[in-house]
C-alpha cells in the first residue's frame, strides 16, 4: 500500500506524546505511532477532552489499520465516533479498514458518511476509487455492424 | 500501433455527397445490421440498393433528398426511417430515426462508378466479413474508479485483403474510452475478401464497444 493511500492522520497539539505519535504515523512508523499516541492518551486521560481523545483514537484506527490489523482499527474508530460522530477521519479510517477486510458494503456505508461532512475530502474520492475496482466488475461487449 | 491507420484518397471533406456510396446501417434490432449502396445524383434523387446477405438479387428505390445549409436528410419509405446527416465532416456518416427507435449510417466511397451496381458487384459486397482477429479492450482503470460506462461506435473501411483502414469515431460517450477502444480496433483483421489483385476496394463497417459494470454484492 503506497505511502498516499494510507488512512488520513491528524496532528495532535498540546500533547507531546500525541503530536510525536501522528507525526510517526504520518511517515510510516506505525508501531512508534501507536506506542506514543497509546502513551499520550494515557498521560492525557484525566484532563483531556473527547474531541481530543477521539483524535487520537481516531489516529490509533489510522495506523492499525495502516499497519494490516483492520480488526482492532475498526475498534479504535468505534470507540473514536462513539466520543465525537461528526469527525470525517475516522469514518475515512474505518472505511479504509473494511476496504481492507473487503466489507465493502460498510465501507462504502463509512465513506458516505465521511463525504457526507466532508465533500472536499481528497482521501475520500481515492478511497472511493479503490472500493469500486473491487466492487465492479468490467464487461466490454463488441458488436460488429457490416 | 496506429501504422495501420492511414487516410486514402478519401481524406478530404464531404461538402456535397454526389457520387456513390457503400454503406451500413446499423442499430435495427429486428433487421440486423443493413448493407445498401446509396447514389446521390445532381438532380437530388437518391437511389437506395438493398443488398441482401446470401442472394445475388436486390432492389432499389428512388427517393428524394435535401440539403439545408450542412444538414442532408431524406425520408426512406421503404423501411419508414429518416436519415439524417451533417456535411462537412470527412465522411458521410449520421443516424435514422423512427418513431420508436434510432440507429446510425456510415459511408465509405464506393469503389465503383456505375450508378446501377450489377449483381456480382452486389453479391461479392454483400457477404458478411469474417472475423480473423478480434482484439479487446482493456477496461480503462480510471474508468471503473470513477464507475464510468459507456459506449464507442467506430466506423471504417476494410481492405480486400482484411485490413482495418481509415477509423472514423461516430460515438464516444466518454474520452476514457477513445483510446482503448481505437487500439483495440486496429489490432483487428477480417479474413480477405476478394482476391489480392482486386485491391482497390473497400468496404464499411462499423464496430460497437460498449463498456459495463457489474455490481459485485458483498
Amino acid at each position: 500500500m503506497a505511502q498516499q493511500n494510507t488512512p488520513s492522520t491528524i496532528i495532535g497539539v498540546g500533547n507531546e506524546y500525541l503530536s510525536a505519535g501522528s507525526f510517526a504515523i504520518s511517515i510510516g512508523q506505525y508501531e512508534e505511532g501507536i506506542r506514543l499516541t497509546e502513551l499520550g492518551l494515557q498521560q492525557g486521560s484525566l484532563n483531556m477532552t473527547d474531541t481530543y481523545r477521539a483524535s487520537a483514537l481516531s489516529n490509533l484506527c489510522a495506523a492499525y489499520a495502516a499497519k494490516g490489523d483492520a480488526v482492532t482499527a475498526i475498534q479504535r474508530c468505534n470507540e473514536s465516533i462513539f466520543l465525537v460522530s461528526n469527525n470525517w477521519r475516522a469514518y475515512i479510517n474505518r472505511a479504509y479498514s473494511y476496504y481492507s477486510l473487503n466489507e465493502l458494503v460498510e465501507a462504502r456505508f463509512d465513506l458516505d458518511a465521511a463525504n457526507a461532512l466532508n465533500p472536499d475530502s481528497r482521501q475520500a474520492v481515492q478511497l472511493r476509487g479503490m472500493i469500486n475496482e473491487q466492487a465492479y466488475r468490467p464487461r466490454i461487449i463488441m458488436e460488429d455492424h457490416q | 500501433m496506429l501504422s495501420k491507420v492511414y487516410a486514402q484518397e478519401f481524406d478530404s471533406r464531404v461538402d456535397r455527397p454526389i457520387g456513390q456510396w457503400n454503406c451500413v446501417l446499423y442499430g435495427n434490432p429486428m433487421i440486423g445490421d443493413e448493407r445498401s449502396f446509396f447514389s446521390f445524383g445532381a438532380n437530388n434523387i437518391l437511389r437506395i440498393t438493398r443488398t441482401i446477405e446470401g442472394a445475388i438479387s436486390s432492389n432499389s428505390v428512388d427517393l428524394s433528398y435535401e440539403i439545408e445549409g450542412n444538414n442532408l436528410s431524406f425520408y426512406d419509405t421503404i423501411s419508414g426511417r429518416t436519415f439524417n446527416a451533417t456535411l462537412g465532416g470527412r465522411t458521410l456518416s449520421g443516424e435514422w430515426r423512427t418513431r420508436t427507435q434510432q440507429g446510425g449510417w456510415w459511408c465509405s466511397p464506393a469503389g465503383v462508378d456505375e450508378g446501377i451496381f450489377s449483381d456480382a458487384v452486389i453479391e461479392t459486397y454483400g457477404r458478411r466479413l469474417d472475423v480473423e482477429v478480434m482484439a479487446s479492450p482493456s477496461y480503462p482503470v480510471q474508468a471503473i474508479r470513477e464507475v464510468t460506462q459507456g459506449r464507442v461506435v467506430i466506423c471504417f473501411e476494410v481492405t480486400t485483403l482484411g485490413e482495418i483502414i481509415n477509423p472514423n469515431f461516430i460515438e464516444v460517450s466518454d474520452e476514457v474510452f477513445r483510446a482503448p477502444s481505437l487500439d483495440a480496433l486496429v489490432r483487428s483483421k477480417y479474413r480477405s475478401w476478394l482476391p489480392m489483385t482486386e485491391d482497390e476496394f473497400t468496404r464499411p463497417a462499423c464496430r460497437s464497444f460498449i463498456y459495463r459494470l457489474d455490481y459485485v454484492y458483498r
